[in-house]
C-alpha cells in the first residue's frame, strides 16, 4: 500500500499542470457548496423564508453544475495523462496495479478536496454570512455556524462525483490498449468539413432568438418566451462555434487572393484546427459568460431598484385599504381613535376607483384585453370631487366636463378622453398620496371629476371604489396596527382589507432581492470558476499543439518576431471570441431581461443600463487578467 | 568567385552553468563553387549540426565569415536575417518539417507567401514545378495522408520555389527507407544537374557518393576532401567508406 501511496503522490506532483487545476477546482466546489448549505442550515436564516427557497435553488444549481463541471475538468486531466499510463502498462504494471494506483490517487484527491475545501469553506462561510445579512438588511447578529449536516452533504457530494469520474478512468483504462495509446500522439489530424447543415440551423436558431429577444414587448409573454429565446440562442450559439466558424474560415480560405496574404495564410489556417478542436470548449466559455452577464446585471438592477420601488409604492409610512368602501366611516373612526396616542402627520382618506387603462396621447383605454407595452400602460384612480375634498382638505368647485389631474410622469396636455367623453384640466394635483394603495406601476394618473360626471362614467359603475387611510409617523406602529385590525374585524362579519407599511415593503424588497443579488453573485462566482478552468485548460493544449509550429515555422523563414506575432493574433482571436460573442448576446437580451424585470419591480431603465455596463466592464478586467496569467503557462510550454 | 566562402569559421559554446568552453567550431574553412553539390560528413559531435546552422544564419559564429555570394552573412543584421534567408537559402530538413494544417500546395506556398508574393504567381511557380518532383498529383493532400518519401520532395519543393543560390539539406534521408531514398538521390541528382548548389549534411555514405565533392569534419576542423570527378557512384561509395574507417580509427 505504501508504495501505490508513494507512487500516486508523484503522479500527482509530476501531472501538477493538469491536476493542480483539478483539484483547485473540486476544492473550491466543495467549498461553494458548505457554504451554501451551511447559510441554508444556519439556524438565525431559518425565519428568512424566500432567503431559504433561493438558497435552495442555489445549492440545487450547484450540485448539477458540478456534477458535470467536474466530470469534464477530469476527462481533461485522464486524456492528457494516457500516455503516462500505456507507460506504466508497457513497463510492466498491470491493469490490476494501475486501477489500484488510480483509486490511492482519487482517495488523496478527495482527502485533499474535501478537508481544504470545508476549512476554506468554514471559513468563508462567515464571511457569507455577514455578505447575506448585509444584502437582505436582516436585523440579526453575528453567529459562528458550522452546521454538521452541510459538512456531511459536501463530503457526500464530492464523494459522488469523485467516484463517478474514477469509475470514468477505470473504464478508459480497461478497454485501453497500450500500442494504441502511444500511437495516438502522433496522429495526424483530418481538415474538417464544411457542415452547411448546422450552420443553417445555427444561424437561423440565433437569428430566432435574436428576434424573440428584441420583438416581444408583452412582458408576460417576455418571461415565457425568455426560456425559449435562451434555448434558441444556446443551440445557436454552439452550431455557430462549431460548424459556422469553420464554414467561415473555410470560404475564407476559399478566396484565394484573400487566403494567400501573409497576414491571413497562417491565421486562417491555424484556426480552423483550432477551432475544430475547440469549439465547444469555447462556446462554453461564451455561455458561461452570458450567464455570468445576465445573472449579475439583473440581480444587481433588482437589488438598487429597492428603494425607488418602496417610495413608489408608499407614498406614506402607512396605508390602510378597505375593500367595502361603505365602510369608511367605521374604519376611520377606528384608526383615528387608535392612532391618538402617537405623533403623526400627513393624514389622509381617499375614497377611489382603482384601474389599469393604457395611455395613448390624450385617450386613455380602460380594456387591458391585451397587454401591448408595459411602458404606456398607467395605474389610475379615479376619484369625485367631494371625496377629494373631504380627503385632503381643499375646496374644489369643478363644472361639467373639467377635471384635476394628478400625473407621475409629467402630463402635458391640457385635454385627456376616456370612455367617449373628453375632458378639459383645469388643474393639476401634486399630493403622491392620492394614488394610495394603486400605485405599482411606474406610470401613475388620478383624475378628479365633478360628482355627477362620476355617478355618468358607465364602467365604474359594475365596480366599487376602495378606501385607503394613510399617514406618516415614526413612532413604532406594530401594536397600533395590530388594535385596529382587531377593532375592525370584531365589529363586523365580513371584511377585506390590506395593509401597506413602509419599513415592511422595504424588508420583504431587500430580502427578496438580496437573496437574489447574493444567489446571483455565488452562481456567477461558480460559472467564472468554470470558464478559467477552460481558458486555462485550452492555453494548456494550444501549447502543446503549438510547440512545434513555432519551430517549423521559422524554419522556413520567418523571423521569430514574426512567428509570434502570427501566433499571438490567432491565440487572441481564439480567447477573446467567447467575450465578444457574450457581450452581443447581452446586447440582443438587453430589452428583454428588462420586460421581465418589469414584472418584478417598478423598472428603471437606467438602472438596468448602468449595471450592465458596470458588470460588462468586471468581466472584461476579469477575462483579461484571467487571459494573461493563463497565457504564462502557454508561453512556457511553447518556449521550450 | 566562389558562391559560398567560407573562412576560419569558429564557434564557441559556453554552458550556462559552467565556465567550461566548448570549442565546436575550431577553424573551418571551404568553398562551394555555382552548381556545385557538395556532402558533408562527420560523426555525431563533429560539429556538422553547428556548422550547418551558421550557414543557415541561425546562429552566430564566434569568428571568421560566411560568404554567399559576397555578402557577409554574419553582418546581416537580425531584422534582416529572415527575410534574407527566405530570399537566398532553401531548405531541407530530415523530419521534413511539414506544418500539419496545411495542405501539400500550401505548404510548398509557404514561404512564397511570407515573401508577399501574389497567388497567381506563386501557382505558376508550383505548376513548373510539381511535375519535376512528381508531387502533381499530391497536392490537395494533407501531410498525414502521404509517405515520408512523398514529404521529403514536397519539402524539396518548398526549398526550389523561392529560387534559392543554395540548397541546405541536413539529413535529407536520415528518416526514409532505402526505396525512398534511392528515389530521392535521383530527385537531388536532377536539380543538380538544372544547376543548382546544394549543400548536403549527411551520415549515409550512399548519400554523400552522390555528390560532387565530400567534405569530411572531424573535431571541429575539415579533415578532408573527396572529389568524385568522374568516379561511379559505386566507385565513391568505397572510397567514402575507406575515408570514414581511416577517420574511425583515428588514422592520419
Amino acid at each position: 500500500m505504501f508504495f501505490y501511496t508513494r507512487l500516486a503522490l508523484t503522479n500527482l506532483k509530476n501531472n501538477a499542470k493538469f491536476y493542480l487545476p483539478y483539484l483547485l477546482s473540486t476544492i473550491f466546489t466543495t467549498a461553494l457548496y458548505y457554504i451554501i448549505s451551511s447559510l441554508r442550515f444556519s439556524e438565525s436564516l431559518q425565519d428568512h423564508s424566500s432567503l431559504i427557497a433561493f438558497l435552495d435553488v442555489g445549492a440545487n444549481v450547484i450540485v448539477v453544475f458540478a456534477v458535470v463541471f467536474l466530470l469534464y475538468a477530469n476527462s481533461f486531466v485522464a486524456k492528457n495523462r494516457k500516455k503516462q499510463l500505456s507507460l506504466y502498462n508497457i513497463l510492466g504494471m498491470e491493469k490490476r496495479h494501475l486501477i489500484v494506483m488510480m483509486m490511492v490517487e482519487t482517495l488523496i484527491t478527495a482527502i485533499l478536496a474535501i478537508g481544504l475545501g470545508l476549512l476554506a469553506g468554514i471559513v468563508l462561510s462567515q464571511l457569507m454570512y455577514l455578505i447575506i445579512v448585509n444584502l437582505t438588511q436582516a436585523s440579526l447578529e453575528f453567529i459562528i455556524t458550522v452546521p454538521l449536516v452541510s459538512m456531511y452533504r459536501s463530503a457526500l457530494l464530492i464523494l459522488a462525483i469523485l467516484g463517478l469520474s474514477l469509475l470514468a478512468n477505470l473504464v478508459r483504462v480497461i478497454r485501453s490498449n497500450p500500442i494504441d495509446l502511444l500511437a495516438q500522439q502522433s496522429q495526424g489530424e483530418k481538415e474538417p468539413k464544411t457542415k452547411i447543415f448546422l450552420t443553417l440551423v445555427g444561424l437561423v436558431s440565433l437569428g430566432a432568438g435574436y428576434y424573440l429577444a428584441i420583438s416581444i414587448t408583452d412582458p408576460m409573454a417576455a418571461i415565457t418566451m425568455f426560456f425559449v429565446a435562451v434555448l434558441l440562442v444556446m443551440l445557436g450559439t454552439y452550431c455557430l462555434f462549431t460548424a459556422g466558424s469553420i464554414a467561415l474560415l473555410k470560404g475564407l480560405k476559399a478566396n484565394k487572393n484573400y487566403y494567400y496574404l501573409t497576414r491571413h495564410f497562417t491565421a486562417i489556417s491555424g484556426l480552423i484546427y483550432r477551432m475544430k478542436q475547440n469549439a465547444v470548449g469555447l462556446a462554453n466559455i461564451c455561455i458561461l459568460c452570458t450567464c455570468v452577464l445576465v445573472t449579475l446585471s439583473s440581480t444587481i438592477c433588482l437589488y438598487s431598484g429597492i428603494e425607488d420601488s418602496v417610495q413608489l409604492q408608499c407614498p406614506v409610512t402607512q396605508m390602510i385599504t378597505t375593500y367595502y368602501a361603505e365602510d369608511q366611516e367605521l374604519l376611520e373612526n377606528i384608526v383615528k381613535k387608535n392612532i391618538e396616542s402617537i405623533s403623526y402627520d400627513d393624514y389622509f382618506s381617499i375614497r377611489a376607483y382603482q384601474t389599469i387603462g393604457l395611455v395613448q396621447g390624450t385617450s386613455i383605454t380602460f380594456d387591458p384585453d391585451q397587454f401591448d407595452n408595459f411602458d404606456n400602460y398607467a395605474t389610475i384612480n379615479i376619484l369625485s370631487q367631494s371625496d377629494y375634498n373631504r380627503g385632503f382638505n381643499q375646496d374644489l368647485d369643478l363644472h361639467g366636463n373639467e377635471i384635476y389631474l394628478y400625473s407621475n410622469y409629467g402630463y402635458k396636455e391640457n385635454r385627456i378622453t376616456f370612455a367617449n367623453e373628453t375632458y378639459q384640466i383645469a388643474g393639476t394635483i401634486t399630493q403622491k398620496a392620492i394614488m394610495a394603495d394603486n400605485s405599482y406601476s411606474p406610470k401613475q394618473l388620478a383624475i378628479v371629476v365633478n360628482d355627477e360626471t362620476i355617478a355618468n362614467i358607465a364602467f365604474l359603475k359594475n365596480s366599487s371604489p376602495k378606501f385607503t387611510i394613510g399617514f406618516n409617523s415614526e413612532a413604532d406602529l406594530e401594536p397600533v396596527i395590530e388594535q385596529v385590525e382587531a377593532d375592525y374585524t370584531s365589529s363586523k362579519e365580513k371584511v377585506l382589507y390590506s395593509l401597506t407599511n413602509i419599513d415592511q415593503q422595504r424588508a420583504y424588497g431587500y430580502e427578496l432581492y438580496g437573496s437574489m443579488l447574493f444567489i446571483g453573485i455565488f452562481l456567477s462566482l461558480m460559472f467564472m470558476m468554470a470558464a478559467v478552468l477552460i481558458i486555462y485548460n485550452k492555453q494548456l493544449s494550444q501549447g502543446y499543439e503549438d510547440q512545434n509550429k513555432f519551430e517549423i515555422l521559422q524554419n522556413v523563414g520567418m523571423s521569430q518576431q514574426e512567428v509570434k506575432q502570427a501566433i499571438q493574433s490567432q491565440i487572441l482571436i481564439f480567447f477573446f471570441l467567447p467575450l465578444v460573442v457574450s457581450v452581443i448576446h447581452l446586447g440582443f437580451a438587453y430589452k428583454l431581461i428588462l420586460n421581465v424585470l418589469d414584472l418584478f419591480l417598478i423598472g428603471n431603465t437606467n438602472n438596468y443600463f448602468k449595471a450592465t455596463l458596470i458588470c460588462i466592464g468586471a468581466l472584461v478586467v476579469i477575462y483579461c487578467l484571467v487571459y494573461r496569467y493563463t497565457a504564462k503557462t502557454y508561453y512556457q510550454i511553447v518556449k521550450k | 568567385m566562389s558562391l559560398l566562402q567560407v573562412n576560419q569559421l569558429k564557434k564557441v559554446y559556453t554552458t550556462r552553468f559552467s565556465k567550461q568552453q566548448v570549442e565546436a567550431l575550431k577553424s573551418v574553412s571551404f568553398e562551394v563553387e555555382q552548381g556545385e553539390y557538395v556532402a558533408i560528413m562527420g560523426e555525431s559531435g563533429s560539429g556538422k549540426t553547428t556548422l550547418l546552422n551558421l550557414l543557415a544564419a541561425l546562429d552566430q559564429p564566434s569568428g571568421g565569415q560566411i560568404l554567399l555570394d559576397g555578402t557577409d552573412l554574419t553582418k546581416i543584421t537580425q531584422r534582416q536575417i529572415s527575410a534574407y534567408r527566405r530570399a537566398n537559402l532553401g531548405f531541407v530538413f530530415q523530419d521534413f518539417n511539414l506544418l500539419d494544417t496545411f495542405n501539400v500546395a500550401d505548404n510548398i506556398y509557404l514561404p512564397l507567401v511570407l515573401a508577399k508574393q501574389k497567388h497567381q504567381v506563386m501557382a505558376a511557380k508550383l505548376d513548373k514545378l510539381a511535375p519535376r518532383l512528381k508531387i502533381d498529383g499530391l497536392l490537395e493532400k494533407y501531410p498525414y495522408e502521404i509517405s515520408g518519401g512523398q514529404k521529403q520532395r514536397v519539402a524539396i519543393a518548398r526549398a526550389l520555389i523561392t529560387e534559392p543560390k543554395l540548397i541546405l539539406a541536413d539529413e535529407p534521408t536520415g528518416a526514409l527507407d532505402s526505396k525512398s531514398t534511392d528515389s530521392l538521390l535521383e530527385i537531388f541528382e536532377q536539380i543538380h544537374q538544372s544547376g543548382q548548389t546544394i549543400l548536403m549534411v549527411t551520415h549515409s555514405i550512399k548519400a554523400a557518393s552522390n555528390a560532387s565533392r565530400v567534405l569530411f569534419i572531424k573535431d571541429g576542423q575539415i579533415f578532408h576532401q573527396l572529389y568524385k570527378g568522374d568516379m561511379t557512384n559505386a566507385k565513391m561509395y568505397q572510397k567514402i567508406s575507406d575515408t570514414l574507417t581511416m577517420l574511425l580509427s583515428g588514422g592520419q
